[in-house]
C-alpha cells in the first residue's frame, strides 16, 4: 500500500508572515521609545527573519497558502523598510544645526511686533537661542 | 546675559499675539520671537515629523552663541518631549561668560 507522500506544511510561511507582521506593526506602536524610533533594530530584525521564514516555506512547499503568506510577508516587510528609509532620512538642514559653527541668521517679530535680528548681537554679546514648542 | 551685552531669544511658531500672552503671563524678561510658518525652525533642521502622522513639531533646542556669532554650545533634543536641562544651560552660559 502506498503511503501518501507527506507534504511539508505551510506553517513555516505562515509563522514567517506573523513574525514579519509583528515586526512591522510593533514599530508604529512603540515609536515613543527612542531606541525603537531611532534605530528600529528589533523591528528590522523581526521583519527580515519573518520574510526569510516565509520564503523558505515557499521553497519547501509551493502552494497557494505559502505563496500568499510569503506575499503578505514581503508586502509588510518591504513596507516597513521603505517607511523607515523615508522616515529616518535626515534632511540636510538638520546637519547644519547639529554641526555648523555658524547658524542661519534671521529676523523675526517679537511679542510686540518689533523685529529681532540674530546677527545684531554679533560683536556685542552672547545669545542664548531657545527653540521651544509653544502651543503649536 | 543682558549685562554681557547679549540676549536670550526664544523662538516658537506661535503668533506674536500668543507670544505676548506668554510674556505677560509669566513676566518673561526676554524676547519671544514668532516663527510663524516655522520657516526658521525648518532652516535650523528642527522640524520633526511625527511618524504617526500627528503633524510637524519643533524639537526643543538651545544654542549658545558667543560674541563672535559662533556656536559655543548646543543641545538638540532627540524627542519632542525631552526638554533641555535648565541647569546644564546655565552652566554653559556661566562658562562662556567667565
Amino acid at each position: 500500500m502506498d503511503q501518501p507522500i507527506k507534504k511539508p506544511s505551510i506553517k513555516l510561511s505562515v509563522y514567517g508572515m506573523i513574525v514579519t507582521a509583528v515586526g512591522g506593526v510593533s514599530y508604529f506602536l512603540l515609536t515613543d521609545i527612542p531606541f525603537i524610533r531611532n534605530t528600529a533594530a528589533p523591528n528590522i530584525a523581526l521583519v527580515v527573519v519573518g520574510m526569510a521564514m516565509a520564503v523558505w516555506g515557499v521553497v519547501k512547499r509551493r502552494s497557494k497558502g505559502t505563496i500568499i503568506a510569503a506575499g503578505v510577508s514581503a508586502f509588510v516587510g518591504l513596507g516597513l523598510i521603505g517607511s523607515l528609509t523615508i522616515l529616518m532620512k535626515l534632511p540636510e538642514a538638520e546637519a547644519i544645526a547639529r554641526t555648523s559653527d555658524l547658524l542661519p541668521d534671521f529676523t523675526l517679530p517679537n511679542q510686540d511686533g518689533v523685529p529681532v535680528t540674530l546677527s545684531s548681537y554679533k560683536g556685542k554679546g552672547p545669545v542664548l537661542l531657545v527653540f521651544y514648542r509653544g502651543h503649536w | 546675559m543682558k549685562d554681557a551685552g547679549g540676549a536670550v531669544i526664544a523662538v516658537s511658531a506661535d503668533s506674536t499675539k500668543d507670544s505676548k500672552k506668554v510674556v505677560e503671563r509669566y513676566k518673561i524678561p526676554f524676547d519671544i520671537v514668532s516663527d510663524e510658518g516655522a520657516k526658521v525652525i525648518k532652516q535650523y533642521g528642527l522640524l520633526f515629523h511625527e511618524p504617526m502622522g500627528r503633524g510637524e513639531i519643533a524639537l526643543p533646542a538651545n544654542f549658545l552663541i558667543d560674541k563672535n556669532g559662533k556656536v559655543a554650545w548646543r543641545y538638540i533634543s532627540s524627542h519632542v518631549q525631552l526638554r533641555v536641562d535648565p541647569a546644564e544651560t546655565m552652566a554653559e552660559i556661566e562658562k562662556l561668560l567667565k
